[in-house]
């Protein structure tokens, strides 16, 4: 056991990158992840932990900073949000085709616009196919936990690919809980020292990185980094594995609740997934057999865990945290291709909500229990998502 | 499980309140959390906080909507047609800052009258009245004792200054 604190989800982020020994932070601050930076510099400013902070002055230098860094074999970390993440968007692809093991935390904030402070998956969701590794942490103990778990799948040799670690901006980033942290020498028990798999930048013997790069080989290079990516899964597997055997806390790429026996289950990922779970609890004391299946790591997608999850199910609700405009939310795309793929042959239902920082309460879920049963009931089929938690009256259009 | 939704304003010290009283939850050994709203700060605009207190995890990561305990920092918050009674549980407790001793709401089963910001004036001086508010909070419900609560005062505030509000906390539970 290490020692119980209460820290809000930035805190315990800020603690798992102190617990992961990493040596070299730069970053840029930006609300909601502002503390996270904060932190970190004032750990470092106090002694208590022994890195290198780098100031810079955007999201693109800070990302290029730690792209330059890790190519040197330090072990590196930064975070971001919206339009901080955007900037950055030039250098993610670089980072990850360089097969740099960077972890960055992402405290998911609306991309603008309209203009918004608040929470939503529009921000990591622009990352989705830059080849990182996506972990969606549901709490601060979990934000810490995933950050040192980042580590090791993303320094592993068999997986060299960087990962971001999203928790949701204020419903995570600012709720305060007890998190367990483990002391120096239990987290040394996790984390090892890093040792660079690839070849690292040396002033003596100067050469170029991650130049132009001819049809010749580019396609090789983009599917050596697709089995790094895909090889991810099974590495997930095994850290987590670990991590529960030292730490008791267990994890999975897919988190299941009450989905045994299910007639209705609701995918979905983030700080939702736990007030889904207590509603599911309450439908479950009134008879109702329904279930939640949390995805923790969109990329690599889980299909194979989620479609075992959703065998023999009747209907699946999915709720994303992003409008997927003109088309459907990324989650509910990539649970119909897990019930294609699985040859599972359910009812599937696409929900939006939570967009902007609107809360994702008990109501909502009761909402989207109670729609799904009436479609599964009417035999309607959706041709557009169902924005669960919408105002009618306040939508303007010329249709 | 308590379910708490604070009413202030910017400047009260509310969110840190909810984040000491989930402090002294967690010391003795129960579930705490604490989730303020966010918006565009400034000084005097109304702020809510909340928190909820269990013997076990707790799973829900949203704000509180239907509360079984109120806490109100500023009675004037009714003037901008703020209703502390919105979504409130039957049985519910209200601790009110107010120094009308006659004050009275309906809407609860319990009402607790502290004079927060003349005890706060009087012993600690021009600062927030939050930690008296959280003596009269323990008082009125149990939820955590006054000397965990004490605790996770001095550990958020140390020193001479982090003692001094142990003991405005202390004084308002005893006065609540």
């Amino acid at each position: 056991m290490g020692v119980i604190k209460a820290l809000d989800g930035n805190a315990a982020i800020a603690h798992g990158v102190m617990r992961s020994k990493v040596q070299l932070v730069a970053a840029y601050p930006i609300t909601p992840q502002t503390p996270i930076v904060e932190t970190i510099s004032s750990l470092i400013d106090t002694k208590q932990y022994d890195a290198t902070y780098i100031t810079v002055e955007s999201e693109h230098s800070a990302l290029s900073s730690l792209i330059g860094a890790s190519s040197t074999g330090v072990r590196t970390f930064t975070a971001s949000a919206s339009h901080g993440l955007a900037l950055m968007h030039e250098v993610t692809g670089t980072a990850a085709a360089s097969r740099l093991p960077i972890v960055m935390a992402v405290v998911s904030r609306a991309i603008p616009g309209p203009m918004s402070l608040w929470c939503d998956h529009s921000d990591i969701m622009t990352q989705r196919d830059q080849g990182w590794i996506q972990l969606f942490a549901a709490s601060p103990q979990e934000a810490l936990d995933f950050v040192m778990i980042a580590y090791r799948v993303s320094e592993d040799e068999r997986v060299l690919t960087p990962t971001m670690v999203d928790i949701d901006g204020f419903f995570c980033s600012h709720l305060t809980e007890p998190v367990d942290v483990p002391t120096v020498e239990e987290a040394a028990q996790f984390v090892k020292d890093f040792v660079p798999v690839n070849a690292t930048l040396d002033p003596e013997v100067p050469y170029a990185m991650n130049n132009l790069t001819s049809p010749a080989i580019f396609t090789e290079l983009k599917r050596s980094q697709d089995i790094g990516m895909r090889s991810a899964g099974k590495v997930l597997d095994e850290r987590f594995e670990e991590f529960a055997s030292l730490f008791g806390r267990k994890y999975g790429r897919v988190m299941c609740h009450e989905t045994e026996g299910a007639d209705t289950v609701v995918v979905c990922m983030g700080s939702m997934s736990g007030t889904v779970k207590h509603v599911v609890n309450e439908l479950r004391a009134a008879g109702k057999k329904v279930g939640v299946a949390r995805v923790a790591t969109f990329r690599p997608f889980p299909y194979k865990e989620l479609a075992a999850a959703l065998e023999g199910v009747k209907n699946v609700a999915v709720i994303d945290r992003v409008s997927g405009m003109g088309s459907f939310g990324p989650l509910y795309e990539e649970v119909l291709s897990t019930l294609r793929s699985g040859r599972i042959d359910a009812n599937v239902y696409p929900f939006v909500a939570g967009l902007g920082g609107r809360d994702i309460w008990e109501q909502t879920i009761e909402d989207v229990f109670s729609r799904t049963e009436a479609l599964a009931a009417s035999g309607d089929v959706c041709d557009e998502p169902i924005w669960i938690d919408l105002k009618e009256d306040e939508v303007r259009y010329n249709a | 499980m308590w379910e708490f939704k604070f009413y202030s304003r910017g400047g009260q010290g509310a969110v840190t309140a909810a984040k000491i009283l989930i402090n002294a939850a967690i010391i003795e050994g129960k579930y705490g959390q604490a989730i303020p709203s966010y918006g565009q700060e400034r000084k005097g605009a109304p702020v809510y906080t909340y928190a909820r207190i269990a013997d076990g995890p707790i799973d829900v990561k949203s704000y509180v909507y239907r509360p079984n305990c109120v806490v109100c920092f500023d009675t004037s918050l009714a003037e901008l047609g703020i209703d502390i009674t919105e979504g409130v549980k039957s049985g519910s407790t209200l601790i009110v800052n107010t120094d009308d001793a006659d004050y009275k709401n309906e809407a609860f089963e319990k009402v607790c009258v502290i004079d927060a910001d003349k005890i706060t004036h009087e012993l600690l001086g021009e600062v927030p009245p939050n930690v008296a508010m959280l003596g009269a909070l323990a008082k009125a419900t149990g939820c955590v004792g006054i000397e965990s609560l004490k605790q996770a005062v001095m550990s958020k505030i140390p020193g001479k200054a982090g003692e001094k509000n142990a003991e405005t906390c202390a004084a308002a539970y005893e006065n609540a």
